[in-house]
Formats: C-alpha cells, sequence, structure tokens
C-alpha cells in the first residue's frame, strides 16, 4: 500500500517544479537568446576584421597576401618605350623580383611622396649592388597615360631605365582586374586628381604578388624583396634545368 | 490618424505604406548613397532599421498579428525577449559590425554583404519597436548608453585616422563621417530624454515596479 502511494506521489513531485517555474526558468528563453546573440555577433566581427586583427580594408588587403601570396592575371601592357606584351612576359623575361608600384602622372599628392621615396630607394639598390636581383616597376592606372607621358614622367623622377620601368595596361578591362587582383582602389577625387591605396607591392617574376608594404617602409620592401630574389634565384635556376632536360 | 480614419484607411495601411516606399527609395538610391562614406554610414544605415520599424508597426496593427498561429509565434518571440534585452543586445552587435569600415566596404564588392546588411538592418529595426516598448528605462539607459558611447567613440576614430579605412572613400569623407558619428550619438541621447523626461515620473516607476 504504502509502496503503492509513493508510486503515485513520485509523478506529482517532479511536475511542481514545471507547474509553477520560477522566475530563473521563464528566463531561459531570454538567456539562451543573448547567448545566441553574442556568439553569432562575434562570430561575424571576428569573421570582419580577420580574426580581431584588422579593421581596414587596406590592413587586410595587406594581411591577406601575406598570408595567402595571389597569382596576378594577364595583361596586356606596354613600356614607356612603347614596347608592347604580356604583363607574364614582362615579369618573367626581366627574371627580377620586382617593385611595383601604382602611379598616374598627373598626380601631385601621393605618387610625388611615393616617387621621392622610389628614387631613394633606386639609390639603395645601386649602393647595395641589387640592380641584378631587384627593379622597380610603376604602373599607370590612368587610361590617359600613353607612352610619352610615361617617358616625361620618367625624365621627371630621374628614373634611371635599368633601374626603374613605367608601364601602362592597354586594356581597361584587364586593366580592371589586375587592379582588382592587386586590391588597388581608384577613386575620383576633385580637382580631376584620384585618390587610391599606395603602398609597395613585392612581385616575383613567375607573376606573383608576394606581400605588401606600407609606402612609409621602403627599407623593409627592399630587404624582403632582395631576400625573396636570393630565394628565387635558385628555384627559377632548377626550372630552367628541368625544363632544358625535359626538351633534351 | 484622423485624416486616415476620415478616408477609411487601415490604420496599418500607412506604416505599411511608407516602409515599402522608403525600402524602395533605399535600393534605387542604392549607388548614390554609397558613393560617399557619409551618406553611406549615417543615412542609409538608420533609414533601413526605420523601415524596420515601420513593418513592425504596421505588422502588429494588421489584423494578421492577432491570427492564432502568428500570435503563438509572437508570444514566443516575446519569450525570448524579456524586458526588451535581446533585441537591444542585438542592436550593440550590429551596429557595431557595420561601423567596421572593412565590412561597410566589402557591401560595394559584394552582393551577399549587402544583402546582409539590408537584412539585418530591417530586421533590427523590427525587433527594437518590440523591445524598446519592452524595456524600462533602466534597461533603455544600460543598452543606449552603450550604443552611444561605442558610437561616439568610432565617431572619434574615425576623425582621428592620419590613414584611409576605407580604400573606396576619401579621407575628408572619412572625417566628416567622425563627425557625424559623435554627432548622431549625442542626438540618440537628446532624443531618449526628450522621450523619457515627461513620462520619468509617473510612467517609468510602475513598470519599474512590475517588472522586479
Amino acid at each position: 500500500m504504502m509502496n503503492s502511494q509513493n508510486s503515485r506521489n513520485n509523478p506529482s513531485q517532479q511536475t511542481t517544479p514545471e507547474t509553477r517555474p520560477d522566475a530563473e526558468l521563464r528566463s531561459a528563453p531570454t538567456l539562451a537568446t543573448l547567448l545566441l546573440i553574442f556568439l553569432m555577433g562575434t562570430a561575424a566581427i571576428y569573421h570582419a576584421t580577420d580574426s580581431f586583427r584588422v579593421v581596414s580594408t587596406e590592413d587586410g588587403r595587406r594581411l591577406t597576401i601575406a598570408e595567402h601570396p595571389r597569382q596576378l592575371p594577364e595583361a596586356s601592357v606596354s613600356y614607356a618605350n612603347g614596347q608592347q606584351l604580356q604583363l607574364s612576359q614582362a615579369l618573367r623575361s626581366d627574371s627580377r623580383v620586382a617593385i611595383v608600384t601604382f602611379i598616374y602622372t598627373r598626380c601631385n599628392a601621393i605618387c610625388s611622396i611615393l616617387g621621392t621615396e622610389l628614387q631613394q630607394m633606386q639609390g639603395h639598390l645601386r649602393q647595395r649592388g641589387l640592380q641584378q636581383q631587384l627593379r622597380l616597376l610603376s604602373i599607370s592606372f590612368d587610361d590617359s597615360d600613353g607612352p610619352a607621358e610615361l617617358s616625361a614622367y620618367a625624365k621627371r623622377m630621374q628614373a634611371n631605365p635599368q633601374e626603374w620601368q613605367f608601364m601602362r595596361v592597354n586594356n581597361a578591362v584587364q586593366r580592371q582586374s589586375l587592379l582588382d587582383s592587386f586590391g588597388i582602389v581608384v577613386v575620383p577625387a576633385p580637382l580631376g586628381e584620384f585618390q587610391h591605396n599606395a603602398a609597395f607591392h613585392v612581385v616575383t617574376p613567375d607573376g606573383k604578388l608576394a606581400r605588401i608594404f606600407d609606402y612609409d617602409k621602403p627599407d623593409a620592401a627592399l630587404e624582403y624583396a632582395a631576400a625573396l630574389s636570393q630565394q628565387q634565384t635558385p628555384l627559377a635556376q632548377k626550372q630552367d634545368a628541368a625544363a632544358h632536360q625535359a626538351a633534351l | 490618424m484622423k485624416l486616415a480614419r476620415l478616408l477609411h484607411i487601415r490604420s496599418a495601411t500607412m506604416p505599411f505604406a511608407t516602409a515599402c516606399l522608403l525600402l524602395g527609395g533605399l535600393l534605387i538610391s542604392k549607388e548614390l548613397l554609397e558613393r560617399s562614406m557619409l551618406w553611406h554610414m549615417l543615412v542609409q544605415l538608420p533609414l533601413l532599421a526605420l523601415c524596420g520599424y515601420l513593418l513592425a508597426i504596421a505588422f502588429t496593427r494588421s489584423a494578421m498579428s492577432r491570427h492564432p498561429f502568428t500570435s503563438i509565434g509572437l508570444r514566443r518571440l516575446r519569450a525570448c525577449d524579456q524586458n526588451g534585452v535581446s533585441g537591444l543586445f542585438a542592436l550593440l552587435f550590429i551596429s557595431a559590425y557595420w561601423m567596421i569600415p572593412k565590412a561597410l566596404e566589402e557591401c560595394l564588392r559584394l552582393p551577399m554583404a549587402e544583402f546582409l546588411k539590408f537584412s539585418s538592418l530591417i530586421l533590427l529595426g523590427a525587433v527594437l519597436r518590440g523591445s524598446l516598448a519592452r524595456s524600462n528605462w533602466i534597461i533603455q539607459i544600460f543598452f543606449l548608453g552603450n550604443f552611444c558611447s561605442m558610437t561616439a567613440i568610432a565617431g572619434l576614430l574615425y576623425q582621428d585616422a592620419p590613414q584611409r579605412l576605407c580604400n573606396a572613400y576619401l579621407l575628408d569623407d572619412q572625417s566628416y563621417t567622425g563627425m557625424g558619428l559623435v554627432t548622431a550619438s549625442l542626438a540618440v541621447a537628446a532624443c531618449w530624454c526628450l522621450a523619457q523626461l515627461p513620462a520619468n515620473t509617473d510612467k517609468a516607476s510602475p513598470q519599474l515596479s512590475t517588472s522586479s
């Protein structure tokens, strides 16, 4: 008798907390929602800031390239002397690591700062005898820059054609895809100027964007490019040797 | 309202029509507004939230909200948002997210990010309508105070940054946006005070006692 009564009583005892829910129990859905919002919000911000490391697009671009070097797309380009060729061909045939900058020849603002930095860099290249391993390459994103404008700009910058070359992209679609691949955003600014993100881009002869350096860190760019060219040379020779063997 | 009643317009129609017009306008003027950081962050984003807010008003006034099926759903949603804390918590995260320059700029490049921006802000506005009504002034002061201070600090950082935070926007535009963010945070705080002060003495205190 006692046992059966107990067993009958038991279910009712178990249900009492459910029939009379505490304040804590009632707030459970809200607390769960808060937790969900917290997790989703943190995950979104974590994703947008590249794991809490960057807030600006430019820093994000530099970080992405440093972690995943990017293969550049093909584009038809011309040097300031009018020589027309494909970008990959231009990079490979020179076989030096290129420090690429983007310019437009009418620029008065950031390009002239970049220009002086590049002039100094050109001097450093000579001093350290790195001309065989590195070169400077300025690419114009302005369609109105033809070979004539580029060579006038080169003269103004006192560029030595051996170490510092200038280039334009001939096709507008290819130019845009090249800029996209580099992550360069060109914004029209008042007075017919452009504003654009300026930096030193280290590009290997096999057409890979390896690293991006801020325009106030030319020395770091030079160091890195020099180190990279020393890594590249034996590899390129090996590839050449392999190609020779394959041909034989 | 009286005019609406005279014209035999149902009370839900006005906010619904306004929200639709606003959303249509925002979709059409998308590229125009996104050309400048100031208009993108301080006009488009708040208007999207306003759109959601109006839609929520239209929904609660419409017959749809009294349908048994939706009323169960609404009760469940309200259980997840006691005292409005969930909606206000979401306000902090969603506004913080869209104040990250990189996140804002991704909308220009990725259609997916653009869709996420529209939907998250409309949803936020819709949720906030109920959340603000359910929360008492102490909870509001906590969350809106946080929101205002975060916005003001972001505004100061935007004004101070020597470099461009978004590659697609000019440096001047960025510092104007910074000033705009500081102004917006002050405006939100001032509006909240104006809305609260007369009601503070007689309305908020009983609300407090019932919720505790």
